[in-house]
């Protein structure tokens, strides 16, 4: 028995159409007389806006960069809250004398009413640069116009005089900035000569010179030292000498020859150690062999020849001890010993001077070993010192240059080349309002009295399930349909007939009217419909 | 068969007596043919088409009718008709009367119409007869049932009018005199048929007795009104088997329909 959904027949939904006709129509006619009244009703609203570009500054940022850096949309916020500024509006609504007709408006109420009224927004549209645009809406066209185009000059205004201001901020802040940095600067330069003065020699740039001083003076010493010992043995020999004459001269010269002899003697020839050799090896060989053995006896031989070699050696030795002692006997003579003398005062004169000067070297390598072993510590203190120099520096060099950056920048703000506004549309006469949206109005009442219709007639279907097809019958009763009878025509049912007919064309007419009327509206334009119509009934 | 054979002979015969009398087929235009309109009582309901118009549109959808239930597929055409819709003024009375008017005139069978709607009769004004006694008064109070039959200006056309309005017509029709009633009125002449209008079921409950007795019904829906779920009703009351057929009354053409009711030609 339970049979599928139908899909719905064009010709079903034309049928119901024709059934639900009043329906349709009375829905229409209700929300297009609603909508006609509501677009005469509401009060007109015109808006003027102003384009404004936003305009790169015409200087290359790599030549002079902005120190303006805040985003546009920040500025823009910023600007647009002082234009819609109590004090701005209050200025705006006495210049043009808003709400002169309700006296009994509050001046609050006035001022957040305007706010709703101005609008500033970021256009998108255009790719790369930004624009905005300062939309102002209101019941005076001419009014209007003239208060966009008012608010637009004073957003220009406000954002030269802000963007100058923060540049010549920049620059004041910078100039105070540097001032106090070149302060500290020649402080710690003054701090530094100071302490340079103050341990000249000692610098660890001086640290080498130090070092080669101390090393020649090192050399020096050694050289003196040198020279004070053979002064010192020279004044000994010397004074050994003096002695020497001066005892020669007051004792016989006999005790003195027979030193030399013992000393003389001592003395072991080449031979004397040969025939030494020669023993030794002759006892050693006579352990071995007999005396008769060849070798023993060419050895025995030859310390037998040797023995003559030393005697005959001992003998001249004793002639030529006597020759040397002969001079030395002499007498002593006196400008000998005068000369001896006074070379003895020479040479002790000589070794004071050289331990005077020893001294002197001592004393100053003294003073650059203290030097030298000072240098780290100096070194360290200087390094301190130097940093602390070359941050300030690096700070005031870095400020001065943006400090000049800043100057330019102000320059380029005064000469307005930096980054500006440009007024790219100008507000016009709005002519057509933007309030009430007649496009709006006009397919919001279609589409709600078409709406409704259409709801209420589905629902009406959904809900009807009386019988009118003959599928419905034949098919879902699974019953014959024996015969059709169609509505009486009686002369009553026809007169009603007719009387439907009729109201149902006035209805359709009114229904009409008023989409003609709407569209035209739509079309033309509210004011211009209206100044049409309000002509016409005149004449 | 035979039978069958022997009434359509005889019927043909009476037929041809009839036809001299009142020579209703003979018409041809859409006028009243002068006879009838003699006969006539101005006072005839205008919704009796078959009697005042009998050319119109809905007088040939009502022979359609008397065709489709006298020459029935398979097996013998019902007797006794019951004519019912869910709910009041759905059309049975109209019908009711509409279609013994068209079996009455145009074949040779005789046509009892009985008005069992005790409640708020209607048949008899529809013939222009007025208010006397009737069924309820020979169930209630045994009156003899010829002197209550009415005959009618189509000659083989008898109305039993439904009589006064009794207080239980529930019990009346309900009970035993009723359907022995019935059951005599079917016997009685081969060649009858009996037409009974009824009151609406889905408000009153003598219906289902009377249903019971009778050989077919024919529901009346309403267009537009009537729902599916009370003609459910009906054929689960019922049961398919006796149900001959749906009329639509009221009906509407069409939006898109060129040749109107063209295909009722199909029912069966």
């Amino acid at each position: 028995m339970l049979q599928p959904q139908k899909p719905i027949k064009p010709e079903e939904i034309l049928e119901i159409i024709v059934r639900r006709r009043w329906l349709i129509v009375l829905s229409l006619c209700f929300f297009l007389t609603l909508g006609v009244g509501l677009t005469l009703k509401a009060p007109k609203s015109y808006q003027a806006s102003t384009l404004i570009l936003v305009q790169q500054q015409s200087v290359p940022s790599e030549y002079v960069r902005s120190v303006v850096t805040s985003s546009i949309n920040q500025r823009i916020n910023t600007i647009s809250q002082q234009i819609l500024s109590r004090s701005n509006l209050e200025k705006i609504i006495d210049q043009f004398g808003l709400y002169a007709d309700r006296p009994d408006m509050y001046l609050e109420d006035k001022i957040l009413e305007m706010r709703k009224r101005v609008n500033v927004k970021i256009e998108q549209a255009r790719h790369g640069t930004e624009s905005f645009s300062i939309r102002f809406s209101g019941s005076d066209p001419q009014r209007v116009m003239r208060i966009a185009n008012t608010l637009a000059s004073y957003f220009m205004d406000e954002n030269l005089k802000v963007r100058e201001a923060q540049a010549v901020g920049t620059s004041e802040f910078l100039d105070f900035e540097l001032e106090k940095t070149r302060q500290r600067l020649e402080e710690l330069e003054k701090k530094l000569s100071e302490y340079r003065a103050q341990h000249l020699g000692g610098l660890p740039d001086e640290l080498e010179t130090n070092l080669r001083t101390l090393d020649r003076l090192q050399q020096q010493m050694v050289d003196k030292h040198v020279i004070l010992r053979e002064a010192k043995t020279s004044l000994a020999l010397v004074e050994s000498r003096i002695n020497e004459i001066e005892t020669r001269a007051r004792q016989p010269i006999q005790e003195g020859s027979g030193t030399p002899e013992t000393g003389m003697r001592d003395v072991v020839t080449e031979n004397q150690e040969k025939l030494r050799q020669a023993r030794q090896e002759y006892d050693r060989l006579l352990t071995v062999y007999t005396p008769r053995h060849p070798d023993v006896k060419r050895l025995a031989k030859t310390i037998e020849n040797l023995e003559q070699l030393v005697a005959k050696e001992n003998d001249p030795d004793a002639e030529n001890t006597d020759l040397p002692l002969k001079p030395l006997v002499p007498p002593p003579e006196d400008p000998r010993l005068k000369r001896l003398k006074s070379e003895r005062d020479q040479l002790k004169g000589e070794i004071r001077s050289l331990t005077m000067a020893l001294d002197d070297i001592e004393k100053k390598m003294v003073t650059y070993q203290k030097r030298v072993e000072e240098t780290p510590r100096r070194e360290m203190e200087l390094q301190s010192l130097n940093r602390d120099y070359a941050n300030i520096r690096d700070i005031y060099n870095s400020l001065l240059n943006r400090k000049l950056e800043a100057e330019l920048s102000v320059n380029m703000e005064k000469k307005q080349k930096g980054e500006q506004f440009r007024i790219l549309d100008s507000a016009k006469l709005p002519e057509k309002p933007v309030s009430p949206d007649v496009k709006k109005y006009f397919f919001l009442s279609m589409a709600a009295g078409l709406g409704l219709a259409a709801g209420i007639i589905f629902l009406l279907e959904f809900f009807d399930s009386s019988l009118r097809r003959d599928e419905q019958i034949e098919e879902e009763l699974k019953l014959s349909i024996l015969a059709t009878i169609p509505e009486l025509q009686t002369s009553n049912a026809t007169t009603r007939k007719w009387v439907e007919v009729a109201a149902f064309a006035l209805c359709s007419l009114y229904a009409a009217a008023f989409f003609a009327f709407f569209a035209v509206l739509y079309v033309k334009g509210l004011d211009r419909t209206l100044t049409a119509i309000k002509t016409m009934l005149h004449i | 068969m035979g039978k069958l054979f022997d009434a359509l002979e005889k019927a043909r015969q009476d037929h041809r007596v009839q036809e001299d009398e009142v020579p209703v087929h003979t018409v041809k235009t859409g006028e009243i043919p002068a006879n009838d309109r003699q006969i006539l009582p101005k006072t005839v309901h205008p919704s009796m088409v078959t009697l005042l118009k009998p050319h119109s549109l809905e007088a040939e959808q009502f022979r359609i009718l008397k065709n489709n239930i006298l020459f029935p597929e398979k097996g013998d055409p019902p007797r006794s008709i019951m004519i019912t819709s869910p709910s009041p003024s759905e059309g049975k009375s109209f019908v009711a009367a509409n279609l013994a008017v068209s079996i009455a005139k145009s074949i040779d069978e005789y046509v009892l119409l009985m008005d069992c709607d005790l409640r708020s009769p209607t048949l008899h004004t529809l013939f222009s007869f007025p208010e006397g006694p009737g069924l309820s008064d020979h169930l209630a109070r045994a009156m003899p049932l010829p002197e209550m039959l009415k005959k009618t200006f189509i000659n083989k056309l008898t109305l039993l009018p439904a009589g006064s309005i009794p207080q239980n017509p529930s019990e009346l029709l309900s009970s035993e005199q009723m359907r022995t009633l019935l059951y005599e009125v079917k016997s009685r002449y081969r060649d009858r048929y009996v037409i009974i209008d009824t009151p609406p079921p889905n408000l009153t409950s003598e219906t289902n007795a009377i249903a019971r007795v009778v050989d077919g019904i024919v529901i009346v829906v309403r267009y537009g009104k009537t729902t599916r779920k009370q003609v459910e009703n009906l054929i689960d009351i019922y049961g398919r088997k006796k149900i001959l057929g749906v009329i639509k009354n009221f009906s509407k053409k069409p939006v898109l329909s060129r040749y109107p009711y063209s295909h009722y030609g199909n029912t069966s």
